[in-house]
């Protein structure tokens, strides 16, 4: 089936139950609880494409801009001046090379759609980030919000416990949940050892003073909320985040958050560094329901010294990303949940000799898929014998989140209002998803 | 028009005057006078528009604006009452004007401009020495344009001028350092014409690599290093042959060359063995290469340039600065961008220390700026100006004249100012404390009095340091021989011991019994006690430091404990999961990374984290101990009302929280509550 007519069948069918709903009107509020992927996933179009089998995303986001030559597209007969020291290693799948950091993924190769196309303008961290994350290209007049808050607010909460939206180890430019209300945006865990702190009264509390301390709270606001509350955003917002405070406080999914429950075997399993700890609690979040956790895994910025810091690097996400996989199919779970493994940029094929570094580089990247509905073993989308061109289906920002969409059965065409009255999409202006990634 | 014409004249007056006084430091009439203008200029636009500025504050959240605004912090008890109390007509202005020249206004400006430029405190030994710089040059009220000329044409090791931190922050980055030059001190968003001809604004690729290519000559080695080494090469070199007068002929000829490749290889040798002294030099110099010209990229494919072609430096806006010398290049760059004729550096800082004092900018972003721009007040801004260059660049006069307007002792706007978009000024956005003002205010509470000066620890680590780089290239030849040879012992002893951390670490993991994994995780401790005692003995500067702190020299004054410092004294960033970030303590990723978005773990923080509960522990907290040495319900009420609102309470709220000043269970609640509240975290 080709791409369009997929989407155009699954527009139309959308269109009329939207209009059934919703009297024709953009869907906003509450009406949006009504997209739930279940819902979704019985549209006949969207299914027959193989959408809508995710209920869950675990996002993992190599901050800094990863090398592509060097993980999911390596070109063993490129000249060495682009190759380097890296070779290209086989993996269970015939045909398909990864970067020789990668073995142990190597072997789920079966699992996972590369997809070596990706394609940008954006060429610095914070933009680069911004639209990877969003869709959209950053601007000063509105703030998009990201992939997580949009499944956050159209997927809703699986159950009610855990906020839908979870990031772990992320720095301050996420563009979190953007210009939807505060409730999508994503809870921050700063350091996933130390899990979400502070979640038990004090020795001295018992309930009646907490209690009481709430109610003296909205007392003592009184008069500042009723000057400020209607204008201001984010004194709305630290009303509704003690809500939610207060309720993961008695929230039964609490341990969900605490690693030592693990074995010592799992947590040695997935890697003592901070981010094999955090794809661990991704994994956990993910059993309690929680629709979408990103995980930031920061420093791939490799001006000088490429050949080095991957050595040290990538073996980290290799031993915690292959040990996801083998986990989440262990427990059934790996249909259900989609793994992304995103990135801002790629990296300048040509080794910048002096410092054998290489330098940011968005006109050709490679991300990856698996899990949720993805058909894996193999890569979508192709680059040319030095990486530096995209020569087969482009991939934009806005496609990968459009697929992100397709695979939780959410419309990544439904159009949402600012509340500035703009209208925006999941799968940004023009994203269209990928059809062949699904099986 | 008429009224337009009278600002016109009395705006050239002023800006006449104090030009021609040329006082950096304002009298009180000139910044009262100053700070008139503005309002005069705001009133007469929103006139125009049919609008009225909000209502003005009571004393009491003048106070706590003040505080927090001016020096970063909640006023203590006798700060709160001292202003309260105080019968005279003049005491706002005379707040603004001791609290802008406290030593707590330069703790509170360094958190803004540590964001701004990216400063981070533990990047190699560099970072360390910027942060030192950058704090003191704002305590020296260092004219801003002076300060970015320091950094912009900054060479050198870090030691001797520590203004190239802002270089070395971005090593081997040069070009997004420069995109980020132009984005925080000329307020353009050029980054995209890195890559291609910028979509929107008329930026091309080309224009973009002529304006990189001032800093065209960039290594991130060390001159010192080798300088050094050089140095002990030829003082270690056996005496040199004579030279032999006899004619020459094939044999000696060869013996000659051979004596050649002989003293290259000692030298090489010595080069070697040197080695582990300098190994941290070349992650701390920035050298400027006259001979080098930046190139554009490899891939260049627009018609008006050859890829890999050589660029010569061009500036594309202001004054045209063309065929600059190599030599000259990096200075005229510094002085091109931070010019009075620049076309946009003043006005961006103006326009930046207002949206900082407001909350909101005249023109916003407050970094994308074009040629089309529309701020919201032209003639203010443009008054702002003229008041920057008049105070030379002085950010401590120019916020006191912010600070002195009656627009800083108005209401909050109820409407938050929507981003990107032109706003008439009714009064301040309301603005949520910053994690650095949390931080700072928290110190207050626990502490009772605090210190906002700068603390010696950080000074004094520094000069250790630069002491320590300074005996290390001076040293006598032989005696760096000696110290090489021993730290690279101590590096050998280290890769050992680094081995055997991570073969125990391996271990833990799979330990079969609970009693086998503790014996297996006390050898790891001690090994990892081991392996960073060879690395500090593995670095000879380190080593010196150390012995140098050993025998007292640690800088003028007593070391600080941490618990006392102020935000703007502890390394930057502060860690994840810290209370600093989990409210938005910036990364220092990206310029003014810091922010205020709520967060759920923001409320679990203040509900129930130990580190914020003022009020459980006398032993730790200078508040609960004021607080419960008090018997009146009345007197008790006021103490918690003035330490965390810095204002009284009401009748109203007398009456109505007078019962819960009896016990102490409810006062531990009422103070709890008080402290989650809105009227806390934000600034009124």
């Amino acid at each position: 089936m080709n791409p369009n007519q997929l989407n155009d069948l699954s527009r139309r069918n959308f269109l009329t139950r939207t209009a059934r709903t919703c009297f024709g009107l953009t869907i906003a509020g509450s009406a949006a609880e009504l997209f739930s992927p279940r819902a979704l996933a019985a549209d006949p179009a969207i299914a027959k494409a193989g959408g809508g089998k995710a209920k869950h995303v675990i996002y993992l986001y190599m901050s800094g801009g990863m090398t592509h030559l060097d993980t999911f597209d390596p070109k063993p007969d490129a000249p060495a001046e682009y190759r380097g020291p890296t070779e290209a290693i086989k993996t269970n799948v015939d045909g398909i090379q990864l970067g020789h950091c990668l073995p142990m993924l190597a072997k789920h190769m079966d699992k996972v759609a590369l997809i070596r196309s990706l394609n940008t303008t954006q060429g610095a961290h914070e933009q680069g980030k911004y639209l990877m994350h969003t869709g959209y290209t950053q601007r000063g007049s509105i703030s998009h919000p990201s992939s997580g808050s949009w499944v956050s607010r159209l997927a809703g909460a699986e159950n009610g416990t855990i906020p839908p939206f979870v990031l772990v180890g992320g720095g301050n430019n996420h563009p979190g949940g953007g210009f939807f209300e505060p409730k999508y945006s994503p809870l921050p865990i700063g350091d996933p050892q130390k899990g979400l702190r502070n979640v038990k009264q004090r020795k001295d509390t018992d309930d009646k003073s907490f209690d009481r301390q709430l109610s003296l709270r909205e007392q003592l606001d009184h008069d500042f909320d009723s000057r400020f509350h209607k204008g201001q955003r984010s004194v709305r917002a630290y009303g509704e985040v003690y809500d939610s405070a207060v309720k993961l406080m008695h929230s039964k999914d609490l341990e969900a958050f605490d690693l030592s429950k693990e074995s010592a075997d799992s947590r040695a399993a997935y890697g003592s560094d901070p981010f094999g700890q955090g794809v661990l609690l991704a994994r956990r979040l993910v059993e309690r329901g929680v629709r979408f956790v990103e995980v930031e895994f920061g420093g791939f910025d490799w001006h000088y010294d490429n050949f080095e810091q991957m050595e040290e690097k990538i073996p980290i996400l290799d031993q915690a990303l292959s040990t996801l996989l083998t986990d989440l199919s262990a427990k059934g779970l790996l249909d259900e949940t989609l793994v992304v493994v995103a990135t801002e940029f790629g990296r300048s094929p040509k080794i910048v000799a002096d410092r054998s570094g290489r330098n940011h580089y968005p006109k050709a990247f490679s991300c990856l898929m698996a899990g949720g509905g993805i058909k894996g073993g193999q890569a979508y989308g192709k680059t040319d014998e030095t990486a530096s061109n995209v020569v087969e289906n482009k991939v934009g920002a806005s496609d990968f989140n459009a697929s992100i969409a397709h695979a939780m059965g959410i419309p990544y065409d439904l159009t949402l209002m600012s509340p500035s009255k703009r209208p925006f999409k999941m799968g940004g202006k023009n994203g269209k998803p990928i059809s062949l990634l699904f099986g | 028009m008429q009224v337009f014409r009278k600002f016109i004249v009395l705006f050239t007056l002023f800006a006449l005057g104090i030009t021609a006084l040329s006082a950096k430091t304002l009298t009180k009439k000139q910044a009262r006078d100053a700070a008139a203008r503005i309002d005069s200029l705001l009133t007469a636009d929103l006139k125009t528009a049919k609008l009225k500025p909000t209502g003005r504050i009571d004393a009491g959240t003048f106070l706590r604006r003040a505080y927090l605004g001016i020096i970063g912090r909640i006023p203590t008890e006798k700060e709160a009452r001292d202003f309260l109390d105080n019968p005279s007509s003049n005491k706002h202005a005379d707040l603004v004007d001791s609290l802008t020249g406290s030593p707590g206004f330069d703790s509170h400006l360094f958190n803004w401009a540590g964001d701004l430029l990216r400063v981070k405190t533990k990047q190699e030994q560099f970072g360390l020495g910027w942060h030192v710089w950058l704090r003191q040059s704002l305590a020296d009220d260092k004219p801003w344009d002076v300060l970015v000329r320091e950094m912009l044409a900054s060479t050198g090791h870090t030691s001797d001028n520590p203004a190239v931190g802002y270089y070395l922050r971005d090593r081997n980055m040069q070009l997004d350092n420069f995109s980020n030059s132009m984005q925080v001190f000329l307020g353009r968003q050029i980054g995209c014409a890195q890559c291609h001809d910028h979509p929107f604004d008329d930026w091309s690729q080309m224009e973009y690599y002529q304006m990189a290519a001032f800093g065209g000559g960039f290594e991130y080695r060390s001159a010192e290093a080798r300088k050094t080494v050089r140095r002990v090469i030829n003082d270690t070199r056996p005496t040199p042959p004579r030279k032999s007068k006899s004619k020459v002929t094939k044999k000696n000829k060869k013996a000659q060359r051979d004596l050649v490749t002989k003293k290259r290889g000692e030298a090489r040798k010595v080069g070697k063995t040197l080695q582990p002294l300098f190994k941290d030099f070349n992650k701390n110099e920035l050298i400027d290469d006259t001979a080098k010209t930046l190139r554009l990229p490899e891939d260049y494919k627009y018609k008006d340039g050859t890829p890999n072609g050589e660029i010569n430096p061009e500036t594309l806006f202001g004054e045209k600065l063309k065929n600059v010398s190599s030599a000259d290049r990096r200075d005229s760059f510094a002085k091109w961008v931070t010019s009075p004729d620049n076309p946009y550096f003043t006005k961006v800082i103006a326009n930046r220390l207002w949206a900082r004092t407001f909350g909101h900018g005249l023109q916003d972003p407050v970094d994308d700026w074009t040629e089309d721009s529309k701020p919201s007040h032209p003639q203010v801004l443009a008054f702002l100006e003229t008041t920057m260059k008049a105070v030379d660049y002085d950010l401590r006069q120019f916020c006191r004249v912010l600070f002195l307007t009656n627009l800083f002792q108005r209401e909050c706007d109820p409407t938050e100012p929507e981003p990107g978009t032109p706003l008439l000024v009714r009064g301040p956005a309301l603005q949520r404390m910053s994690a650095e003002q949390i931080y700072d205010s928290m110190l207050v509470l626990t502490r009772g009095e605090i210190n906002d000066s700068q603390l010696a620890a950080n000074a004094g680590r520094w000069e250790n340091y630069t002491k320590s780089v300074e005996k290390l290239v001076t040293a006598d030849s032989r005696d760096l021989l000696v110290l090489a040879e021993s730290a690279s012992q101590a590096d050998s002893a280290y890769r050992e011991a680094r081995v055997e951390v991570r073969a125990l670490q391996a271990k833990v993991a799979k330990a079969k019994s609970p009693a086998e994994r503790r014996k297996i995780y006390e050898a790891l401790v001690d090994a990892r006690k081991k392996r960073n005692a060879y690395k500090k003995q593995s670095n000879p500067l380190d080593a010196m430091s150390m012995s140098m702190m050993a025998m007292g020299a640690r800088g003028k004054g007593k070391p600080a404990g941490k618990a006392t410092a102020r935000a703007s004294e502890l390394p930057a960033p502060f860690n994840p999961g810290t209370l600093v970030r989990e409210f938005g303590g910036s990364d220092r990723a990206a310029p003014s990374s810091g922010d205020t978005i709520p967060t759920v773990p923001q409320a679990l923080a203040l509900l129930n984290d130990p580190t914020t509960d003022i009020v459980g522990d006398r032993r730790r907290s200078s508040f609960a101990r004021g607080l419960f040495s008090r018997d009146g319900a009345e007197d008790r009420l006021e103490y918690i009302f003035l330490r965390l609102y810095s204002r009284r309470p009401t009748t109203e709220e007398q009456r109505n929280f007078a019962p819960l000043a009896k016990d102490e269970t409810s006062l531990r609640d009422l103070t709890r509550a008080m402290l989650t509240s809105n009227r806390f975290i934000f600034i009124q």
